[in-house]
């Protein structure tokens, strides 16, 4: 989630600006600006913004969409738009950056004048999915981070990277390569979070001013809430009545096995396989359903059998967590990012719940988010 | 350098076009002005029956003239800028720049004459140039 306190808000205090968000009167204004192929501001357009919408699906390949409806065009997929989103309460207002987007699939509305068009903009890890065409080789003693900078920048992205530096020395100890065969789809973005994901780090994201980022890969469950859902506060409350909850049971696995890829000798328990089975916890366990149900075995590229166990857990706990989730609807909280973690308190219940998706609409009306509960 | 103000008082409607100010037309006859004032927005409930108003930026007016015994000149002049952007100025000092779209007019059944009436929707417009 953005710091309530970043820029271009950073003049006021935490409780100004969460004020402003949940408070008992709310003005949004949406706004729209042109960068340039840097991210670096050109332009303001907002008086071409009709209306809009921006979504982020964060298990997705390319999290982040808008969905804009604008009078004027502008350079369909080159010029980067940033949506971005004013409160206001009378006496103060702050301002919400919504991300960086590449517009790609305008639709002119030939029957207005001036001519309206709905595009559908991509954030910029869409210059990341595309196909490397290419083998493509890392050789063993590099480190992840300069691997995974070097693809960046031979790109000419012009975005920021922001990699957690707790493994910024690990080095690959074997190549990695990606070949080029026959049906070969490997993109750009696939190698970036194969090697991310060798050392344990969360897939590659775009954040709201179009940086990329990465931290290390942890338990949702673990991590600290961010944000406060609670539908008895009446001081701060901005969920809306309608709310569903999905259980879902079916095909859960209790029994998952994982093996380290690339290995020189034969993988057994402990070096270079793990082996994870549930057997007695939560409504998944096999005591509970009675049974053992195997989730099938995963080869995961690991750049040691640290790795290889943080892997599987993360991959263990998405398995287990998928048991409930929320579906709400929320007035815009612009301070969303990618994988949140909040807390929902509803009903006397309280589900530590990670963000699966959000959407934020730029006119102010309320939009579906879908929480997923990740209790530990 | 100096500059100068001045101020009309004007006694009824009039109606210039912004694309050229100096085409006009007043209307003496006006029987109704009805001016409404929109702020878009609402008032939400949220669960647990918390309410809260959410409104967005833009306070939009409407106007509407009651135009009647309009002359034929009149008439024609409306339903020729019909979608253009015009001034309307009022004798309270009021003063809209927007558009109107659908001049209705029920002619009168023994004159050249008919009773006009024109809702302007206001639109933001910049004089500056």
């Amino acid at each position: 989630m953005q710091s309530l306190t970043q820029a271009p808000r950073q003049n006021l205090t935490a409780a100004q600006v969460k004020s402003l968000i949940t408070g008992s009167q709310v003005q949004i204004t949406p706004g729209l600006e042109l960068l340039d192929g840097n991210n670096n501001f050109v332009g303001d357009i907002s008086s071409t913004l009709v209306s809009g919408t921006v979504e982020r699906n964060c298990l997705a390949a390319i999290h982040g969409t808008c969905n804009l409806v604008l009078e004027g065009a502008v350079g369909w997929g080159v010029d980067r738009l940033r949506p971005f989103m004013v409160l206001s309460n009378g006496k103060i207002s702050a301002r919400f950056n919504l991300g960086v987007f590449v517009i790609q699939t305008p639709v002119a509305n030939l029957a207005e004048n001036p001519i309206t068009y709905s595009v559908t903009g991509y954030d910029l890890l869409c210059f990341l999915d595309v196909p490397v065409g290419d083998t493509y080789a890392v050789t063993s003693g590099t480190t992840y981070f300069t691997a995974i900078q070097s693809i960046i920048s031979a790109l000419n992205i012009g975005s920021n990277l922001y990699l957690d530096g707790t493994l910024q020395s690990s080095t690959l100890p074997n190549d990695m390569v990606w070949a080029l065969t026959p049906g070969s789809t490997t993109t750009w973005l696939d190698i970036i979070n194969d090697l991310l994901g060798s050392i344990n780090y969360r897939n590659l994201w775009a954040d709201e001013n179009g940086n990329f980022r990465s931290t290390p890969a942890v338990l949702p469950s673990t991590r600290a809430v961010e944000w406060i859902l609670d539908t008895s506060d009446n001081t701060q409350n901005i969920v809306a009545p309608k709310r569903d909850v999905t259980s879902d049971v079916f095909d859960a696995h209790n029994w998952w096995r994982f093996v380290r890829t690339p290995m020189t000798t034969k993988p057994v328990e402990g070096a270079g396989i793990y082996t994870v089975q549930n057997t007695s916890t939560g409504r998944t366990s096999q005591t509970a359903l009675g049974r053992t149900i195997k989730a099938p075995v995963q080869f995961l590229t690991a750049a040691d059998q640290t790795s290889l166990t943080a892997q599987g857990n993360a991959i263990v706990a998405a398995d287990q967590r998928v048991s409930r989730t929320f579906t709400i609807s929320l007035d815009p909280l612009p301070v969303a990012g990618h994988l949140d973690i909040v807390q929902f308190k509803d009903n006397g219940s309280s589900d530590i719940c990670q963000v699966d998706s959000w959407v934020t609409d730029l006119m102010g009306k309320s939009s579906q988010w879908i929480l997923e509960a990740v209790n530990a | 350098m100096t500059t100068a103000s001045a101020s009309v008082t004007l006694t009824t409607v009039w109606i210039n076009l912004a694309s050229s100010p100096s085409n006009y037309q007043s209307f003496p006859l006006m029987s109704g002005l009805e001016v409404d004032t929109n702020q878009p927005g609402e008032v939400r409930t949220y669960a647990g029956g918390r309410l809260r108003l959410v409104t967005t930026a833009g306070v939009a007016r409407t106007a509407t003239l009651t135009l009647p015994e309009c002359s034929r000149d009149q008439i024609n002049w409306l339903q020729t800028y019909v979608g253009q952007t015009v001034l309307v100025r009022d004798d309270r000092g009021r003063k809209i720049w927007g558009t109107f779209l659908q001049p209705k007019v029920n002619e009168n059944q023994y004159a050249q004459t008919g009773d006009v009436t024109v809702v302007i929707n206001e639109i933001t417009y910049t004089e500056a140039v």
